[in-house]
């Protein structure tokens, strides 16, 4: 059912006459993939996602896509006070022509989707009186509601507690197999990558990248040259090897 | 899933029940004020009188009573009802798709642009249809401007909409100060003043359809697209990623506010308030969704407007300018909804 493609050929991303963040970006992405793109602050991971999703043209290279699009922006909000039921309907409204206004299965959709997401009891509550983690929640149902099937997320886990985190991957993992969109999503945890990632990207710094499967990219070495933190691997009780950043603070 | 769908639904019982209470007590709000206002005046109406002479009007008689409610008051009521209706339709939306709670329909040039198109007509040709013609001209060509310029400065977002409208306001406004000053002291300047502060005084039947000719397409656009503004007011980016141009809409919206504006300001002068206030009452009382929001100002505006007219028409033996009573009413009941809601600027 899903039409979803993303092509990037040779794409580079740079803010005026700075050095680009990417260079040379080809990367061809299919149906039901998730792609978790990992890199320090500042390094063109919102820059590149905006890209992808058409949001700003790449400084040099190609961008080609298709399929339904949801953007999630990071620190999603309303200026008005929306109820969260009505911005998750909006999602199916985009592109239903300038006359249309919700209707039975629409307002059905967007209270399954937030009902997906745990927040039910929120439908009636107004978006600007959320906090962070519940408006992020909202926007996600809004993306479920639209059935879109190309996911475009910028940072989606920062605000959420670690079960809403949890919720969230089951999500991306859910809406890539079952309804075969592809997702796209930048993240500064290396678990969120290696769990419902089938790629990684890497952004290293002066147009430096890496690409492929989670199993070889989101290696202790590999994360320390990205964060330039070092990383133990730790066996858990379960026989699961981790991979734990060293804070390394003195006091 | 449709289960937890039904369930969800059925969370809020009486909530149809309460939404078409809150639709019949609005369009009574309405009747009841055009009835009032047909009743009161030098020559006080009882409300029968009053449906009696609508009747016998209605149907071709013309005594002092028919006459009088049918020819002299109801273009009037109509009017008042028609232009409270407009600019409250207007302000709603143009807060809407700037994404701006304070923004108001004078912000994007419409107002002030009016009043220096029909300023300079009443210096140059003094004559009533041609004053009307530049107010409305004046008013378009200002928020064309502030359209071109926002595109100019290469500012996509509705914040340059909002800038480029206060730098040609502020213009337009130098050229309204410089009429004044150019103009006779003893004919040109009084009209030019009087016009300025807004009045319904003259309201004929030709002036009610001129009204209507200018400002009722613009509204039942806006009312079309009153959904859009939603999705306006949530952000250009989705729209952009699903590959469509937010910005062209939010034109389009703009010029709808600016004819219902203009042709506002063209009839009965700069009515300020009545765009920015009732926003906020509609909001308060519907709810932020657009969608319900946006008829429930054009019915509070109306109301309001025509209120405000039959009180500056009959409170004192001189005609009170419109603006002044705007103003003197505006701003108490934005004080008390800024105190009583804790934020009518939420942040983002």
């Amino acid at each position: 059912m899903s039409d979803a493609r993303l092509r990037l050929e040779r794409v580079t991303v740079r803010h005026a006459r700075a050095a680009p963040l990417v260079q040379d970006l080809t990367l061809t992405l299919e149906p039901g993939e998730v792609l978790a793109i990992l890199g320090p602050n500042g390094r063109g991971k919102s820059s590149l996602l905006r890209c992808m999703a058409g949001l700003c043209a790449p400084s040099a290279g190609r961008v080609e896509r298709s399929g339904l699009a949801a953007w999630l922006p990071q620190g999603p909000g309303a200026p008005f006070a929306f109820e969260a039921r009505l911005v998750a309907v909006m999602g199916r409204l985009t592109r239903r022509g300038l006359l249309a206004t919700p209707d039975e299965p629409d307002w059905i959709a967007a209270d399954a989707a937030l009902a997906r997401l745990g927040i039910a009891h929120l439908a009636h509550r107004p978006v600007t009186e959320l906090s962070g983690g519940e408006r992020q929640l909202v926007w996600l149902a809004r993306a479920l509601a639209a059935e879109a099937s190309l996911w475009l997320l910028d940072e989606p886990s920062a605000p959420l507690d670690l079960r809403n985190q949890v919720r969230l991957l089951a999500l991306l993992r859910e809406v890539a197999q079952e309804r075969r969109a592809l997702v796209v999503f930048t993240t500064h945890d290396p678990e969120h990558a290696r769990e419902v990632g089938d790629r990684v990207l890497l952004l290293l710094g002066d147009g430096r990248h890496l690409e492929g499967r989670p199993v070889d990219t989101l290696t202790a070495e590999n994360l320390r040259e990205l964060y330039g933190v070092p990383f133990r691997r730790v066996v858990a009780d379960d026989g699961e090897t981790l991979l734990i950043p060293c804070f390394e603070v003195a006091r | 899933m449709s289960v937890v769908a039904i369930e969800s639904a059925a969370a809020r019982p009486g909530g149809h029940a309460r939404r078409s209470a809150l639709w019949i007590g609005l369009g009574g709000a309405l009747l009841a004020a055009m009835v009032v206002a047909l009743a009161v005046g030098r020559v006080g109406l009882g409300v029968t009188e009053v449906l009696r002479a609508l009747w016998a009007w209605a149907g071709g008689v013309r005594d002092p009573a028919a006459i009088l409610v049918g020819d002299i008051r109801l273009p009037r009521v109509l009017m008042a009802a028609l232009g409270g209706a407009a600019l409250a339709a207007a302000g709603t939306t143009l807060q809407g798709l700037t994404r701006n709670p304070l923004v108001s329909p004078d912000l994007v040039g419409a107002s002030s642009g009016a009043a220096f198109g029909g300023a300079a007509m009443i210096l140059l040709f003094d004559d009533r249809l041609v004053t009307l013609a530049g107010a409305f001209a004046g008013g378009l060509g200002a928020v064309a401007l502030v359209l071109l310029l926002a595109r100019q400065v290469g500012r996509r977002d509705p914040l340059g909409l909002v800038l480029c409208g206060v730098i040609v306001s502020a213009l337009a406004s130098a050229l309204v100060t410089l009429a004044t000053v150019l103009a006779d002291p003893e004919d040109e300047l009084p009209s030019i003043v009087y016009w300025l502060m807004g009045s319904f005084a003259d309201a004929s039947w030709s002036g009610a359809g001129w009204l209507a000719l200018a400002t009722l397409p613009a509204v039942a656009l806006i009312l079309a697209l009153r959904f859009q503004v939603n999705l306006l007011a949530l952000g250009d980016d989705e729209a952009r990623a699903l590959g469509s141009e937010p910005q062209r809409l939010r034109a389009l919206l703009v010029v709808a506010v600016a004819l219902a504006t203009a042709g506002t300001v063209a009839v009965a002068g700069i009515v300020g308030w009545i765009g920015l206030v009732v926003a906020h009452m509609a909001r308060l009382l519907v709810g932020a969704d657009h969608a319900v929001s946006i008829p429930a100002s054009a019915l509070l505006g109306a109301t309001l407007l025509l209120a405000v007219d039959t009180f500056a028409r009959t409170a004192t033996a001189q005609e009170l300018p419109l603006s002044v009573l705007t103003a003197m009413l505006g701003t108490p009941v934005f004080l008390w909804l800024l105190a009583r809601n804790g934020g009518l600027v939420r942040d983002v």
